[in-house]
């Protein structure tokens, strides 16, 4: 008798809902479905989507997202550049194609895959993208021992569409990879609001080269801009065992005949060690560590240090980037060292 | 913890798990609960200073309500206490440093050189609505709260805590008493106007906002005249849209609970005069500042002197008025300038009214109408620029500017794919009088208007407001 | 005093004072406030008015739109303190 008094005056009361509820939510559902189908279909015109910008696999390397699309309208590449930013500036396909070519005596098609920002780490992670869908012979590890802290590969690392595209499904990568919604709201959203990343996506996709090589014309001024000389100063030479295992994965790559590996020292302005012995020595022991572990797997590494031509300021876009005329030397010096080694028959052929 | 957070809507859905769980009583205690919970996701200094005013002023209408002489004492030391916490939070920034410069002067070695006293975000609101508590307790206009559990819901209810509605304890208490009930239309209301709401805000306030260049209400000398015009224009659009679209969302959220919360906005850019407007645009702040501050001393000099030409009755109600609201919407000679303008503003247009017989503008010619309507929104938008520049100089500088054609960028024709849609709701919600028409059409129309939305919310979330990844120095 | 002296004194009131038009034909239960006829300012003169006239102090937060939008609203309102 109490229970049920209690259950009277007390029982919750609030919500009475009569069915049907929430009908229009479902209409509502499906109506979002057709409005997403058709915006689906429109973005695959072909005619529509050659005057789309890259579409984004959500991250923030805008430059990353426009190589993608780069490489994607190359289809095939027999040569990929990977590394940072210092990469990404410095070496140029172009240059090195036409060096390679002169000295091997065959044609070689290039890609820099470079991204700005990402860490050491982003070469392997797109090292791992790329033979699976691309099968370039040659990867072209660019490296610099300034980087040995800095191994994680940034936001990269834990991208979706990256995991994904290493078979780990989640629903952002799987989105990213087959929704055209998705991709190109991003850019287009941005790109009409004219924010901050659309301009800068805007730029970008301005100056991004069709074989992903980002020249640049930047010169390196006297005195170091004070935030260029904080990172100087900051910069640490000294090489890590986290950076070595990092480059211990990108050697593991070099399986010929079907890929090989070269790594190249992406060198740095005479100012990052005037004047600080440490520094110095830091750097040539780096340089011996990388030395003997790309020996030890039969992997050609090339310093650059040494290069009289690169000395020069005008090559120069900061103290550890070269500019466009910089990247030429090296790219150049480079094409012809690995065409004479395919040449002299130390390298298979690479390409068709 | 913001409103418009995954996060908060989350939390909203555990809330009404449990509160649709519950009898009515122990609902007001989960609802507190969750007030209090929510303010501390903000600052636990907000909400220790929100509990101890609350006690205060529930102590203090006990007080109030005891009867003989210490009732008018109580009062004023009530009205007291919230106005001077308000003062110590809010313009401290404003008078504080000149109190320090004068102790300064006077050889006082004050020691608060860096006191800065952050203001609890939602006080400007609990505050008024708890002053107007005290004075309608004097008034026997209602009875002082015995529950201190409603009473404390009545200053925290968490989806006004943070900018309102500003309601009254003598419709909001009773509201607490009742039993309540969520059916399928009262379900259908709250989530109308919480997509509304988001649509207001994220949709078309946020993308309005994101389409002002920074700097144009701080240098406003660096624009021409077409843009300095448009960007106001713009400004004045977003303003409405972010407010408007927040009282939304917490209306339709405390619909979700069966409490319903005031109206604050109906269409106002569509007044065909300043009173009209007044009554459309943050009513119930609008309200309160008639019946405590306008009323009052309308009053008090009617009795002096009962003539309406008489000049104190024409100037004085609707300036004090004005220059209050002025006050309580930010420190600063900019916003006490806006308040003026305002308040000049109410004082033509009595002066007009003594000279012209009053008729319903709606009898009127539409397009007599119309143009009051364009004339009202002139007056309203040119005094959004002190409210929204940091100072009266720029505030006259932006002015000066908008007569200045010799510069004739202007701002992109973009900003028409968010003003047209802002402007359409506005007229469909102004021309049949319901913010809530939208459940008036054919169910298939509102699905496919609701899809609308959703994906209008999904794009407006692609905007990168934070700045882009820039060049990390590797 | 009956509801129609009453009536007839402040429909005097507001055609004269509020409305300053004697020759408008307000209907009893014409909306004034929502009508646009009249502001809602305009109700702080009826407070005073209704004090000086009846001896009826009405409190500020009653003097709204709701309670007094038509002429027959605001004799209701004098007639219920009246009794």
């Amino acid at each position: 008798m109490t229970l049920r008094r209690l259950w009277r005056d007390y029982r919750p009361r609030t919500l009475k809902l009569t069915p049907p509820a929430g009908y229009t939510l479902v209409l509502a559902a499906a109506f979002v479905a057709i409005y997403v189908l058709l915006i689906e279909a429109v973005l695959r015109v072909p005619a529509v989507q050659s005057r789309l910008p890259a579409p984004s696999v959500r991250n923030q390397h805008v430059d990353f997202e426009i190589k993608l699309q780069r490489l994607r309208e190359m289809g095939s590449v027999d040569c990929v550049f990977l590394g940072t930013s210092i990469v990404d500036r410095g070496l140029s396909p172009a240059d090195f194609e036409q060096a390679y070519q002169a000295a091997a005596g065959q044609p070689i098609t290039c890609f820099n895959f470079g991204v700005d920002g990402a860490g050491e780490y982003t070469g392997v992670l797109l090292a791992q993208y790329v033979t699976r869908v691309v099968q370039p012979r040659l990867l072209v590890f660019g490296v610099s021992p300034r980087l040995g802290n800095d191994g994680d590969g940034g936001s990269l690392a834990a991208l979706p569409w990256l995991k994904y595209q290493q078979g780990q499904f989640s629903l952002h990568g799987w989105l990213a990879e087959h929704s055209r919604l998705y991709g190109y709201s991003r850019p287009l959203v941005n790109a009409f609001f004219n924010t901050l990343s659309g301009d800068r996506r805007a730029y970008l996709d301005r100056m991004i080269l069709a074989n992903g090589f980002y020249p640049t014309d930047e010169r390196i001024t006297f005195p170091i801009p004070s935030g260029d000389r904080g990172r100087l100063e900051r910069s640490n030479y000294a090489i890590s065992e986290a950076w070595l295992s990092r480059l211990d994965e990108m050697l593991a790559f070099h399986r010929p005949p079907q890929t090989r590996v070269v790594i190249v020292e992406m060198p740095v302005h005479p100012v990052a060690l005037e004047g600080r012995a440490d520094r110095q020595s830091d750097y040539a022991d780096s340089m011996a560590a990388i030395g003997a572990r790309t020996e030890a797997k039969g992997v050609p590494f090339f310093t650059t240090n040494h290069l009289e031509a690169l000395v020069a300021d005008e090559n120069w876009a900061d103290f550890n980037h070269l500019n466009a005329t910089g990247a030429r030397v090296i790219s150049r010096w480079l094409g012809e060292r690995v065409g004479e080694a395919v040449e002299e028959g130390a390298f298979g052929a690479l390409a068709d | 913890m913001t409103i418009t957070s995954f996060s908060f809507a989350g939390y909203v859905l555990l809330v009404l798990a449990l509160y649709y769980a519950l009898p009515r009583r122990p609902q007001n205690i989960l609802l507190l609960v969750a007030s209090y919970t929510f303010y501390l996701t903000w600052s636990w200094w907000y909400a220790l200073v929100l509990a101890i005013l609350t006690l205060a002023n529930f102590a203090l209408a006990g007080r109030i309500r005891a009867g003989g002489t210490p009732r008018r004492a109580a009062l004023w030391a009530g009205v007291g206490i919230n106005l001077a916490a308000l003062a110590v939070f809010k313009y401290e920034d404003f008078f504080v440093p000149d109190l320090l410069a004068r102790l300064d002067t006077w050889g006082v070695e004050s020691g608060a050189g860096g006191l800065s006293v952050l203001l609890p975000v939602g006080m400007s609101f609990y505050i008024v609505a708890v002053i107007s508590y005290l004075i309608d307790v004097y008034r026997k206009q209602v009875a002082p709260a015995t529950d201190l559990v409603d009473f404390a819901l009545y200053m925290a209810y968490f989806p006004k805590l943070l900018s309102g509605p500003i309601e009254r304890a003598r419709d909001f208490l009773p509201r607490l008493a009742a039993p309540r009930v969520v059916d399928n239309d009262q379900l259908a209301r709250s989530f109308t106007l919480i997509v509304l709401g988001a649509v207001r805000k994220l949709v078309l306030a946020d993308t309005l906002t994101l389409m002002l260049p920074r700097g144009v209400f701080a240098n406003p000398d660096q624009f021409g005249a077409p843009q300095l015009i448009g960007y106001l224009l713009i400004y004045a659009l977003a303003l409405y849209n972010d407010f408007a679209g927040y009282t939304n969302i917490v209306r339709g959220v405390s619909g979700l609970f069966g409490i319903e919360l005031a109206a604050n906005f109906a269409t106002p850019y569509f007044s065909r005069n300043l009173t009209e407007f007044w009554n459309r645009w943050h009513i119930t702040l609008s309200h309160w500042l008639r019946d405590y501050i306008y009323f009052p001393t309308s009053r008090a000099l009617l009795r002096r002197n009962p003539s309406r030409t008489n000049v104190p009755n024409l100037l004085l109600p609707p300036m004090l008025t004005m220059l209050a609201s002025g006050l309580w919407h930010g420190p600063g000679w900019s916003m006490l300038l806006w308040g003026a303008l305002h308040g000049v503003y109410l004082v033509g247009e009595r002066l007009l009214a003594l000279w012209r017989p009053a008729g319903p503008p709606q009898h009127q010619p539409r397009w007599r109408q119309t143009l009051a309507m364009l004339f009202v929104v002139t007056l309203v938008v040119l005094a959004w620029v002190p409210f929204r520049t940091p100072d009266v100089p720029r505030a006259l500088e932006y002015w000066q500017g908008m007569l200045d054609f010799s510069d004739l960028r202007r701002p992109t024709v973009r900003v028409f794919v968010v003003i047209l849609p802002a402007l359409w709701l506005d007229w469909v919600q102004y021309r049949r009088g319901d913010e809530l028409v939208f459940l008036r059409w054919p169910r298939l129309a509102q699905a496919a208007l609701l899809a609308l939305a959703i994906l209008a919310l999904f794009l407006t979330s692609q905007v990168d407001t934070g700045a882009p990844f820039v060049y990390q120095g590797f | 005093m009956d509801r129609t002296e009453v009536k007839d004194k402040i429909r005097t009131f507001v055609l004269n004072e509020l409305i300053r038009n004697p020759g408008y034909g307000l209907g009893d239960d014409e909306p004034m406030i929502t009508g646009g006829l009249i502001d809602s300012f305009s109700l702080a003169y009826f407070g005073v008015y209704v004090e000086e006239t009846f001896d009826i102090y009405i409190p500020d937060t009653d003097l709204t739109v709701a309670n007094l939008d038509t002429l027959n609203q605001m004799v209701d309102r004098v007639m219920q303190d009246a009794s």
